[in-house]
């Protein structure tokens, strides 16, 4: 019976008003059909005698496997507070990264206060926050934390953490759009000489395949480790502090040392604004004439409800079921629309970018700097090396309690930043 | 966040999902009679949508019942196609973490498909699990009544089973070569007893489901866990119908063919055969039928998959571009038919339907209409980093949209349509034993990655969580942040993913 009436339905209900709107759209087609035709032959005569060549162009994609569409493709920004990517765009920078902490193990939720003042041969857990721009979620960001030796940019690099098989532990980390979330390392610090103290430079890098700015995906923290803690200054002591330099570009290049008191500013909030970038699909007049013919469309999907966040971890006798309902035939009688594609990204730094821009972060008053021997400038061959003797000297007038972030950047000839280190001086009388 | 994503095919509740072979109305008539006999099929079709009309209302008139009849039907195809061919197992989406088997390749219907190896499942773990499985039903492989399974087989041994060694691709004296010889021994024989359905191509032999759906308890077995300890069945779900999941007293469970039978001891020694028959709901020949698996297998490269497709509708443009040009027909044959002999009525109509067909697909876009892929647009701001996202062969992806049963091609669960793609890591599919033919292979797909094999229950359902938490609503229009973090960003932005609902 329920066949019966289905088969009537088709032929009786369906198919009659199937073939009215036909009809209808058929009369568009007639109307509209011819105009769109014309527009489009004009416009093909216009392309071809602009390029005057009958073949098409011929496009840069893979025909067996093109472009996903955007709706479903997602594209992370993993990063983390960059040195280089900062110092590219003329910001002021410092190595005390606000992205990479360190606790002792057997005290893991006291943080250090700085990363100058480590004991040797001591468990530490380094914290290295790792932060995503987009306002895509990051998946499987890859992590690596990398020390090297004391220097301005030594090539050299060693994992901080390894496994009993000796082999690096990476971590791999998933980051909320424009959200932070933190991966931990182990790192046992080397043993000091007596009396000595070593400098190291913490760097982590951040990876992820689908990442849509490789450039903010590095950053540096120095770190000093002490024999035995603590490692302070006393007013008006010269710091003198030898700090290698490298040069592995394959040419000559003159580097010039220069200081400031830069730190990071923590007390300013700034308020984003979500900004949409919509494309649309070009659509010349043939298409637009076009556009005045009707189609058949299936109804609108309506979203489904959104799951609880977490639906993973909800017993299966409260899952939901499948929905019952389905979305009776009819027909939408509706002219097609142009597509579209939207993305989006926060915006409303860039008068806090102007303002540090336009700032100076002078030497505290009382403070001198140097680099002994070098001049002006330093010239160093392809891969060559020179230990560069820095000498900071503690204002007189300093007081116990003071504590100075200097930070010490080598740029080269043409202003870009070859490395850097920071200095933090904590004064004790 | 929710996208802007154009989706077109709609999965349906039990009951009204149905395969073409069940189709009710016109066209199951239609179908009916096609599977009985074609030509008896095409002779009632057109005796009695067109001959018969045209011959009781004159050639002039008759036309119009027989336009109307085609228009009808072609309507309860289009419906059934993007409405009622596909069981919604769950409407919500689902996310689900896997390897992408091959690149993405474009369907007939404008969809693209794409196959996931669930996570944590690996190529050789896959490899050693059947070929194991099939060593330990060597006997019921060598006996005829195994084959007793017409019209697949007619109680004869198609190909003698020659036992393979599970471990070659674990094992460091093996070559690359001998790795593939035997994968590709075991491949030739599954496909030997798979057999063939003269009058469905999905559909293989009894034995050869049996095998599949006992290899597949091997690798949803509790017992098989990672270095934790840990089951790895985590996603069987997607694999095989879990009563965890899905109520067994529900009509949802009901829909979904048997694809296991807990009498059966899968595991033990011939024990892989299921005496469990019946009913196939969207089946007409053959019945009752054996347990049906679930799952899709890649035959040369011995894995399982979940299938998962981006929605196109190219079908839904044809037909209508078809409806219309009918409709053409019908209008310009009916109304010269006035004037002129019926035979030139004929062609006149004919050539107008022609061009409007023509028409009309040039205005849907040509041969590229209807498909899966990117649309050319141009964006208000051009500052638009990024080149084109990619599925690429060995993604380790996460694949979030509907989880649906398809009820053609022999029924198989799927992920349809696709809404979102993350990828966690490039070359991801095989973990630390990878089928390379060189040091220098092994080098350029790279260490230290995420793959599929250490991918374990925690990090599934982080991921899900996180997943559904940020397709599930929009990025807020204002946002507070503190100066440390936007230097972090590095005091720029760049605009993600697309898809997000538009500027109004």
């Amino acid at each position: 019976m329920t066949n019966l009436r289905k088969i009537l339905q088709s032929l009786f209900v369906q198919g009659p008003l199937g073939a009215l709107l036909n009809f209808v759209r058929l009369l568009f087609v007639l109307l509209f059909g011819p105009l769109a035709l014309l527009a489009g032959l004009i416009e093909w005569l216009c392309d071809f005698l602009k390029r005057m060549n009958l073949k098409e162009e011929e496009e840069d994609k893979d025909e067996c496997n093109p472009p996903s569409p955007e709706g479903v493709m997602r594209r992370p920004d993993p990063c983390i507070y960059s040195q280089s990517f900062l110092a590219s765009q003329g910001l002021p920078v410092t190595w005390n990264n606000p992205d990479i902490r360190v606790a002792k193990a057997s005290t893991p939720n006291v943080i250090e206060p700085d990363s100058f003042h480590l004991e040797g041969d001591t468990d530490y857990i380094v914290s290295v926050q790792c932060h995503n721009a987009s306002t895509d979620l990051a998946l499987g960001v890859k992590v690596r934390l990398l020390y090297r030796p004391w220097s301005f940019n030594s090539p050299d690099l060693l994992p901080v953490d390894v496994n009993s098989s000796g082999q690096e532990v990476v971590r791999f980390v998933n980051i909320p759009g424009m959200g932070s979330t933190i991966a931990l390392f182990n790192w046992h610090t080397p043993i000091p000489p007596p009396g000595e103290t070593q400098h190291f430079c913490l760097q982590a890098h951040l990876s992820h395949p689908m990442d849509i700015n490789l450039e903010n995906n590095m950053g540096q923290e120095n770190t000093n480790v002490h024999s035995a803690n603590p490692g302070h200054v006393a007013a008006g002591e010269l710091v003198e502090v030898d700090v290698p330099l490298f040069n592995s570009a394959r040419r000559d290049r003159q580097f010039a040392f220069t200081a400031d008191a830069y730190a990071i500013d923590t007390s300013t909030t700034l308020r984003l604004e979500l900004h949409k970038n919509t494309g649309r699909e070009p659509w010349p007049l043939s298409r637009r004439l076009g556009r005045f013919i009707p189609t058949f469309g299936l109804p609108e999907e309506e979203p489904p409800p959104p799951p609880p966040p977490d639906i993973e971890a909800t017993s299966p006798a409260t899952r939901r079921r499948a929905q019952t309902g389905t979305r009776r035939p009819h027909f939408d009688f509706s002219r097609p629309r142009r597509q579209t594609v939207t993305r989006a990204r926060y915006t409303g730094f860039e008068d806090y970018k102007e303002t540090l821009l336009a700032q100076d972060f002078p030497l505290p008053t009382g403070m001198e700097f140097e680099t002994v021997g070098t001049g002006p400038a330093l010239r160093l061959p392809p891969a060559g090396s020179h230990v560069v003797p820095v000498r900071i000297r503690v204002p007189n007038d300093a007081q116990t309690g003071t504590e100075y972030s200097i930070n010490v950047l080598a740029q080269d000839a043409e202003g870009r930043l070859a490395g850097g280190v920071t200095f933090l001086l904590r004064v004790q009388n | 966040m929710p996208r802007d994503l154009p989706t077109f095919a709609r999965c349906a509740p039990p009951g009204v999902a149905t395969s073409h072979k069940r189709l009710d109305g016109l066209l199951g008539v239609l179908v009916s009679a096609w599977f009985s006999s074609k030509l008896v099929a095409v002779f009632v079709s057109v005796v009695l949508g067109i001959v018969i009309p045209m011959l009781v209302l004159g050639p002039c008139i008759g036309v119009i019942p027989a336009v109307i009849t085609i228009v009808g039907l072609l309507q309860d195809f289009k419906n059934w196609y993007y409405n009622e061919r596909l069981l919604c197992v769950e409407e919500r989406n689902n996310c689900v973490v896997g390897s992408v088997l091959h690149e993405p390749t474009p369907s007939t219907d404008g969809d693209r498909k794409m196959d996931l190896l669930l996570a944590p499942f690996t190529e050789p773990e896959c490899y050693e699990s059947i070929c194991t499985h099939l060593n330990a039903n060597q006997g019921r492989l060598a006996a005829p009544s195994s084959f007793d399974d017409p019209p697949f087989f007619d109680g004869t041994v198609p190909a003698t089973y020659s036992p393979c060694n599970p471990d070659i691709l674990t094992d460091p004296n093996a070559t690359p070569d001998d790795r593939r010889a035997e994968r590709k021994k075991i491949a030739d024989y599954l496909k030997i007893i798979a057999g063939e359905d003269p009058e469905d191509g999905d559909a293989t032999s009894n034995i050869h489901q049996n095998m599949l759906v006992g290899w597949m308890d091997r690798l949803l077995d509790p017992g098989n866990t990672n270095d934790a300890g840990e089951p790895k069945n985590f996603q069987g779900r997607y694999y095989r119908k879990d009563p965890a999941f899905i109520d067994p007293t529900s009509a949802l469970w009901d829909a979904i063919p048997e694809d296991f039978d807990p009498a059966t001891n899968w595991q033990g020694t011939d024990g892989s055969l299921s005496q469990l028959e019946e009913d196939n709901p969207y089946e007409i020949q053959h019945q009752p039928r054996g347990v049906n698996p679930m799952f899709r297998f890649d035959e040369e490269r011995l894995l399982p998959f979940l299938h998962c497709e981006l929605d196109g509708n190219y079908i839904q443009l044809l037909l209508d571009e078809l409806s219309l040009a009918i409709t053409g027909f019908g209008t310009a044959f009916a109304f010269t038919c006035l004037f002129l002999p019926p035979w030139l009525a004929a062609i006149i109509g004919g050539l107008l339907a022609l061009l409007i067909f023509l028409l009309q697909r040039w205005l849907d876009g040509g041969s590229d209409r209807g498909q899966a892929e990117p649309v050319d647009v141009e964006f208000d701001d051009p500052d638009n980093f990024g080149e084109d996202g990619q599925q690429l062969d060995g993604d380790l992806a996460v694949v979030y949209g509907p989880w649906i049963m398809d009820t053609e091609h022999a029924q198989y669960l799927e992920i349809h349509p696709v809404k979102a793609y993350y990828v966690l890591g490039r070359n991801a599919r095989s973990g630390e034993i990878d089928l390379f033919d060189s040091a220098a292979d092994q080098q350029l797909s790279g260490t230290e990655r995420l793959h599929n094999g250490i991918i374990d229950a925690n990090m599934v359902q982080g991921i899900c969580t996180e997943v559904n938490r940020a397709e599930g609503e929009d990025p807020p229009p204002v946002i507070l942040r503190e100066a440390p973090t936007v230097l972090s960003w590095g005091m720029t932005t760049r605009y993600g993913g697309g898809g997000i609902p538009p500027v109004e």
